[in-house]
């Protein structure tokens, strides 16, 4: 680590605060306090975020708000005398509900063809539709540098949209997006271009559309389909995937196999 | 449920409503709407709080929750209102380019705005000094390390934005 790599890291770095879960601040701290020079520009660093801090800290609060949090918080309070029922007293009111569920599950059973139920939407569905999503949508719905604008788009098109991007496409330059659906799912698709100006489409869709959520992949996992290959993992309430025009190979550059 | 009620709800309000709403008046600059997301913040908590699985990260939860509601708040807006790009342009002008050496909460608020979201919530967090750097990972659901890259990238910028307000008179 050299000087100018240490004061990327301590630029991160507050006053009285060193998280060991993060060692490379350590290290950088510790190499400032055996460098009279780093150790003054920390110096000055550290005088900078003070006068921040004492700005943001210095927003008054309004006179009375904490009583009327208080005041909130008591009558949002359910009633006192709405006592929990007992389980057995609960079961009658049930019954009704559960003898309708039987006979409309007879009545399908009895009626309805088995091999015209549509089967439950899964990963390997899902991703024949962002191969071929990747074929067939051409250039962006709109066109934007800007992820907040992009964002704007996408939410007005009611496609899923978390409040920032993977960090791991965060080099890629953003270009655009566009609002699609698979099976009815509005699905977010960002298009990004690498330095060497690949396109790299980023689609997002809800976990909670799959029929078992826990089962997706939670860290970056490489799928091939029809010799293209695409990049998916689920990352909170949201399912990721990556694909590229060139069928995947530019994503080797930021994924490892 | 008695919690609202019990000395330790108190606790906690007295400990955090302060900083809960610095932090909301500082993503959407309005008194009444930064007191209406801490209250509801607050709300939330004394109807859903006793199935924080881990009590020691209340004040995690809070800030989450308060920024979740605030990106609820903002969504819906957005959706609703019609936003005129002449009105938006005049809005991202009154945003003041503040000098380092007159900081009050306005000028560094202003300063603040003009950075990209990714770097100006994070960076909020870090200068309100409420939250420690895992912390700042837990409201943000990102790992420490997206976290500190942010706020040294951040950093960067902001004293950027400085440097360039006092550039600015002398051209």
């Amino acid at each position: 680590m050299n000087s100018e790599d240490a004061k990327a890291i301590l630029l991160a770095w507050r006053k009285g605060d060193l998280p060991e879960e993060f060692p490379p601040l350590r290290e950088a701290f510790a190499m400032a306090e055996s460098d009279p020079v780093l150790t003054a520009w920390l110096e000055e660093e550290a005088i900078f975020d003070a006068k921040i801090s004492s700005a943001v800290e210095s927003i008054p609060v309004p006179e009375g708000l904490r009583d009327q949090i208080l005041n909130a918080a008591e009558s949002a309070e359910a009633p006192a005398h709405k006592k929990k029922m007992a389980p057995l007293l609960r079961l009658h009111r049930l019954l009704p509900i559960a003898a309708s569920l039987l006979v409309l599950f007879l009545v399908s059973f009895l009626f309805l063809d088995p091999l015209t139920v549509e089967a439950e939407p899964g990963l390997n569905d899902y991703c024949d539709f962002v191969i071929d999503s990747d074929e067939t949508i051409f250039g962006s719905n709109m066109k934007s540098e800007n992820f907040g604008e992009l964002m704007q788009f996408l939410q007005s098109k009611n496609a899923p949209t978390p409040s920032h991007l993977p960090p791991l496409i965060i080099d890629l330059n953003l270009v655009g997006a566009s609002a699609t659906s698979w099976r009815g799912i509005a699905v977010s698709v960002y298009e990004l271009e690498d330095v060497n100006n690949a396109t790299i489409q980023l689609f997002i869709t809800q976990v909670i559309s799959f029929p078992n959520p826990d089962e997706l992949p939670t860290k970056p996992a490489f799928r091939k389909i029809d010799e293209k290959s695409l990049v998916i993992w689920r990352d909170g309430q949201h399912l990721h995937a990556l694909a590229s025009k060139d069928g995947g190979q530019s994503l080797s550059h930021y994924i490892k196999q | 449920m008695k919690c609202k009620a019990s000395k330790s709800f108190h606790q906690l309000v007295d400990d955090h409503y302060q900083g809960l709403y610095r932090f909301a008046y500082s993503l959407c600059k309005d008194e009444h709407t930064a007191c209406d997301l801490t209250q509801q913040t607050f709300t939330i908590y004394a109807q859903k709080g006793d199935s924080i699985r881990d009590p020691g990260k209340a004040k995690s939860w809070l800030f989450t929750t308060l920024y979740r509601e605030f990106l609820r708040l903002y969504r819906r807006n957005h959706r609703t209102e019609s936003r005129d790009p002449e009105i938006l342009e005049e809005t991202f002008h009154l945003s003041e380019t503040p000098n380092p050496d007159t900081l009050d909460h306005p000028r560094v608020l202003g300063a603040l705005e003009q950075l990209e979201e990714i770097y100006r919530v994070p960076l909020t967090l870090f200068y309100l000094r409420s939250l420690s750097y895992i912390e700042i990972s837990e409201v943000l659901d990102m790992p420490i390390g997206t976290v500190m890259s942010r706020l040294s990238r951040g950093k960067t910028r902001l004293k950027r934005i400085f440097l360039d307000s006092t550039e600015i008179p002398n051209q």
